[in-house]
């Protein structure tokens, strides 16, 4: 009995060791040769149906080196719209203003020249608005962690066209004060998904979405399983905190998205690169339509739509909680 | 088609020619261990007068059919005393050698001669004693089967302390284990630290790098080919030890006397029991309760039952697997309970039968039938309990989810060894297998009173790509081991292979030759040739064994795995030193498939058809072993120079834009020393020295601004603020860990007693405590120079010492 105690502290013991010898931080920073990494020019440009247009340029950057990247501030950068070309009007640091705003149907070619760089050149066409009806004018009450469904159809045109669809949050009250996804905000305070009534939209060739169980978080889709036809999509919103107040500091943008395909192609490998499949698999090269590889120039027809939440008269619950409801309504956003 | 059928003609022709020989008298038998009546495999039976011999097959059997009168037999196997036996032949004759190991001889120098390594016609091929392996100081004092082969030239090890097996360049789903003859899809435990193969169990491992004979198909690179102990015909004997690790059993006897035996073991490892009180006290308190643990464990059984000495039969049963479990109890609110059970399991099972039966002196019979099994799943369960109240009564709801992928074999198979004459072994058969393949099958249940207290606003009950993938796959072959001449022996061989899945079959012809040359004595020159097919592929994202690993079958759109490979090589038995042998290779490898950049198993919509490309591949190189199998010093010493390279440009499969890019595990040397030294009967020592450079990773060196991809209010926003960026993949595996090497050291204590014996066995594992890597990420917290960030080692296995201690008896 004694020697069978004293053997099984030992192996206790041992056990401990061992598991601290193998849990114990073994990390060493990795000598390597850095060879002159070669800065490539990178042009972000997205012409977009609701903002002026603007080209943002800046240096790629070496992977250890975690300073913001070098704005370009000697290129020349033409847009050529509908053949007619022009330049830009004025310069942030990275950013060449154009007065222009993109229209829908524009057909558009971007040339940035950097000295001592090949020229970058590369084309788009702004797609059609999304076509969709208005969603409601507001819903019936909505009780903290119940799931309300705003429904609303998208019409397809003929042609290849592509979607994005996701909700945007923004807490006037902090100091950030800045649009982030719903489910990218720590603290949201709503949750935000969407069904597809057509569960078609969510064909994996076609369709980027991240959800469980045809609920996505956000829709990025092709209309190749809708081609030409109207398609119901439900928007379930479902508020987390047990209080109205904080839906009233926020706000809430419903974003529908038209993409050129170049827009949807940079978009989904965009998303692919930052879901979770990422973290196991090999490094994936992002989508460019420019001559460099490197970027993006890409047209977006947007509509946008306010969710707005309105705190109502407290309730009790069966258990004797008070409850503070709330109803939701939405309307387009003017631009 | 029609080069096909003149191949098949001529094989047949040759192999036809071969089998109607003149007549002589035979004698045969079976070769076993005296002390246990273990049959022994591969013992050398040869006639002194003629020179002519033969090795005992498998099940320990030989035949050799001889012309003259009067024989002289000397029969010899490794670390056995050598027997001769003069006969008078005149007619067919049946004899059982019983040989005497040098353990009850009490001797330590006993080298068998053998007519295998330099004289055999196999090249490629490698077999290493179980004691010699077991006696590779490993990670946790585990004796490991498949880490000790790691160390053998031309076999690479996936990343630190893993069992992960890479041959010549081929991929881990590449190497076609065996047990018992029957094919076993998982064998990794805990991630890959060790392997599914008991020691205590194991007899015999012989392990094909190329060139393999036309009795073998299915896989690319490999075939590692595991005999498991018979069980004791006299006496009971058995084991038991207890290592850092794991606990242990072997336990084998006669049912029967020298008719039917049994033989069992069992391994288990225990951590789990002692960690629970530890996570009991860091995790419990009154709202919370945590259980949760690891383990694995494997069972090994084997029946024997001998009808005559012309018929046996054998009974196997191999069942393994690794388990994590953790279940949480909280109580959510006065009245509510709430379980969260996640498990995940994985592991095999295999069953066979097989009945070994000499039809007539020159001629044996296998049939096995078999079933194996590989599964895997990971299950989250949740359950709420609302406890009864004065108004409402007990109300219970769940929530479950299950992801599976399985695979289920049955087969049977029968194999016929023909000896017309000692110059030829003629091998044919058959097989048979039906696989019914289960991927990525995902279950969920979620009940109207859970989604209400989920306030989930959907109920669910439903299976996800369910559907079962069935498929045939059968073979037939036929094969011929030539002495041609003293000098000149080749095997040659055919294998007629085809798979049906869904509507489409796929045939193959696989055309197989090796050769041998005598240059000398003891000096031989050997060359082979290898068409090799794969009907199934393992698409796996790590380098770690993960239950989250997919095997999965061609389909109509991915055509079968298939390789050419060649190799040649000097064999030398340099008389008391060792033997020492140089071989270069070189391997085709075609319709290899990888995860598309980007892609994994997680995560996605996609099915894994989808997610994968489809490529091709060589490797080639230059191994070089020196192993010295007897007296007090014995090991190997084993250097291999190889390059490694994948292409995938076929049109909408490209990787690496199209070019052709070095394999995750394409390392340019590899050098291993094992050596064990015997000081006496109480104590010996082993030690290893690895190096082998460093393993190729892909490393994006460049990062750019990302486009914004919402819609903000630009109003507010500064676009020159902008964080996002994206990484600029550079070329694949463009970047090279750095070198890797080890040292382990071990020693056995023994000591014996009246009626058992005991031995404690003390091993350090990378006795320099050398940082390894394992992985390597980037890290904003570290600096390099004078950058902000840095590439950071990290390494898992700092120096690790164990004890085991085993009692026999």
């Amino acid at each position: 009995m004694r020697t069978q105690k004293i053997l099984s502290r030992i192996l206790l013991l041992s056990l401990t060791f061992l598991t601290l010898a193998v849990t114990q931080s073994c990390e060493k920073v990795v000598e390597f040769d850095v060879e002159d990494i070669e800065r490539d020019v990178v042009v972000n440009a997205l012409p977009c149906t609701d903002s002026i247009f603007f080209a943002n340029i800046t240096y790629s950057r070496f992977f250890l080196d975690n300073q913001p990247f070098t704005p370009v501030d000697n290129a020349t950068v033409t847009l050529d719209i509908n053949g007619t070309s022009t330049s830009f009007t004025s310069r942030d640091g990275a950013n060449y203003f154009f007065g222009y705003s993109a229209t829908a149907g524009d057909t558009l070619t971007l040339h940035v020249d950097v000295p001592g760089h090949p020229t970058i050149t590369g084309g788009t066409r702004v797609p059609a608005l999304p076509d969709m009806t208005m969603p409601l004018a507001e819903l019936d009450t909505l009780l903290p962690f119940n799931t309300a469904e705003i429904s609303f159809t998208l019409t397809d045109p003929i042609g290849e066209n592509y979607y994005y669809i996701y909700v945007l949050e923004r807490d006037s009250g902090s100091r950030w004060n800045e649009w982030e996804k719903v489910w990218d905000t720590i603290d949201t305070v709503i949750h935000a998904y969407f069904n597809c009534i057509n569960k078609e939209i969510t064909d994996p060739e076609v369709n980027c979405a991240e959800g469980l169980m045809d609920y996505y978080t956000n829709l990025l889709f092709s209309d190749k399983k809708i081609e030409g036809v109207s398609d119901e999509i439900l928007l379930s919103i479902m508020i987390l905190k047990d209080t109205a107040e904080h839906p009233l500091l926020r706000e809430y943008t419903l974003v529908v998205e038209s993409l050129s395909p170049e827009a949807f192609r940079y978009t989904k490998d965009v998303l692919n690169s930052q879901g979770a499949a990422s973290y196991f698999a090999e490094p994936a090269h992002i989508y460019s339509n420019l001559s460099s590889q490197i970027g993006i120039f890409a047209g977006i027809a947007r509509r946008q739509y306010s969710l707005t939440f309105t705190y109502k008269e407290p309730t009790i619950d069966r258990r004797g909680k008070t409850l503070k409801p709330c109803s939701v309504s939405m309307s387009q956003h003017n631009h | 088609m029609v080069k096909a059928k003149t191949i098949a003609l001529f094989f047949i022709f040759v192999l036809i020619c071969g089998m109607t020989r003149g007549q002589s008298h035979t004698i045969s038998g079976i070769v076993t261990d005296s002390s246990s009546g273990e049959t022994l495999i591969g013992a050398a039976v040869m006639d002194m007068r003629s020179g002519k011999g033969v090795l005992t097959n498998a099940q320990g059997r030989y035949s050799l059919t001889l012309k003259s009168d009067s024989v002289t037999l000397r029969i010899s196997y490794m670390g056995y005393k050598t027997v001769t036996d003069a006969i008078l032949l005149k007619s067919n004759i049946k004899l059982n050698y019983k040989l005497i190991s040098s353990i009850e001889l009490k001797t330590v120098v006993v080298r068998g001669e053998r007519i295998d390594n330099a004289k055999s016609s196999q090249i490629s091929a490698v077999q290493i004693p179980i004691e010699r392996l077991k006696a590779v100081p490993v990670l946790f004092g585990e004796a490991d089967i498949v880490k000790a082969l790691q160390l053998l030239p031309g076999v690479q090890s996936g990343s630190e302390g893993n069992s992960g097996f890479y041959v010549r360049g081929g991929g881990p789903d590449e190497n076609l284990f065996l047990l018992d003859g029957v094919p076993i899809y998982n064998v990794s435990h805990m991630g890959g630290f060790f392997s599914a193969f008991n020691t205590d169990a194991v007899k015999n491992v012989t392990l094909y790098k190329g060139s393999f004979p036309a009795h073998f198909s299915g896989r690319l690179s490999s075939v590692l080919d595991v005999t498991t102990n018979n069980g004791n015909d006299k006496h009971l004997h058995g084991n038991a030890s207890i290592g850092f690790i794991s606990a242990k059993f072997n336990l084998e006897g006669p049912i029967r006397t020298e008719r039917t035996t049994f033989c069992l073991s069992a391994r288990r490892t225990y951590a789990d029991f002692l960690l629970q009180p530890l996570v009991k006290k860091l995790a419990d308190n009154n709202d919370y309760k945590l259980r949760a643990g690891y383990y694995f464990y494997d069972l090994n059984g084997k029946l024997t039952h001998r009808f005559n000495d012309r018929s046996r039969l054998f009974a196997s049963y191999y069942m393994g697997s690794d388990v994590i479990y953790t279940r949480i109890r909280t109580l959510a609110t006065d009245v509510q309970e709430q379980y969260l059970n996640f498990d995940t399991k994985w592991g095999n099972i295999v069953a066979s039968a097989r009945w070994n039966y000499e039809l007539t002196p020159k001629l044996f019979m296998n049939v096995t039938g078999a079933y194996t099994r590989y599964n895997n799943t990971i299950g989250v369960n949740y359950e709420t309990t609302t406890l009864a109240t004065e108004e409402t009564d007990s109300q219970s709801s769940e929530f479950k989810m299950n992801y599976v992928s399985k695979i289920n074999d049955v087969s049977l198979r029968t194999d016929l060894e023909y000896t017309p004459d000692p110059n030829h072994i003629v091998k044919f058969g058959a097989s048979a297998t039906h696989h019914i393949f289960q991927p990525e099958v995902a279950d969920m249940h979620l009940d109207a009173y859970s989604a209400e207290v989920m306030n989930s606003s959907f109920i669910l009950d439903t299976t996800v790509n369910h559907s079962k993938i069935l498929a045939e796959e059968m073979s037939l072959y036929a094969e011929d081991d030539w002495s041609i001449n003293d000098a000149v022996k080749i095997n040659y061989g055919l294998n007629l292979s085809g798979f049906a899945v869904h509507d489409k079959f796929y045939p193959t012809l696989q055309p197989r030759l090796s050769g041998r040359i005598m240059l000398g004595e003891g000096l031989s020159l050997k060359t082979g040739y290898a068409y090799m097919t794969q009907f199934m592929h393992l698409l796996s994202t790590t380098s770690v064994s993960m239950p989250t690993d997919l095997w999965v079958p061609v389909t109509e759109n991915i055509a079968p795995m298939y390789s050419h490979q060649v190799a040649a090589g000097l064999f030398y038995e340099m008389g008391g030193i060792g033997d020492l042998s140089v071989e270069g290779y070189y391997k085709k490898m075609h319709n290899l498939l990888e995860y598309k950049d980007g892609a994994s198993f997680f995560g996605s919509d996609e099915s894994w058809e989808e997610k994968v490309v489809i490529g091709d591949g060589w490797a080639y190189g230059i191994e070089l072993l020196l192993q010295r199998n007897f007296g007090n010093l014995t090991g190997w010493i084993g250097y291999t120079w190889s390059k490694t390279m994948r292409l995938f440009d076929r049109p909408g499969q490209e990787l690496n834009n199209g070019e052709a890019f070095p394999a995750k595990y394409d390392r340019r040397h590899d050098l291993s020393i094992v050596l064990s030294y015997k000081l006496n009967d109480k104590i010996d020592f082993s030690a290893t020295w690895v190096f082998s450079s460093g393993n190729a990773a892909t490393l994006s060196m460049q990062e750019y601004a990302q486009a914004q991809e919402t819609a903000n209010d630009y109003a507010n926003v500064d676009p020159n603020s902008w964080t996002g960026y994206l990484s600029n993949p550079g070329k694949r595996n463009n970047f090279r860990m750095p070198d890797y090497h080890r040292m382990d050291i071990g020693a056995n204590f023994h000591r014996s007693f009246k009626n058992c014996s005991r031995t404690i066995s003390v091993s350090v594992y990378n006795l320099y405590n050398r940082k390894n890597p394992y992985m390597i990420y980037e890290s904003h917290e570290h600096r390099y120079q004078n950058y902000n960030g840095a590439l950071v080692q990290l390494s898992i296995f700092p120096i690790l010492p164990s004890v085991a201690y085993t009692l026999k008896f």
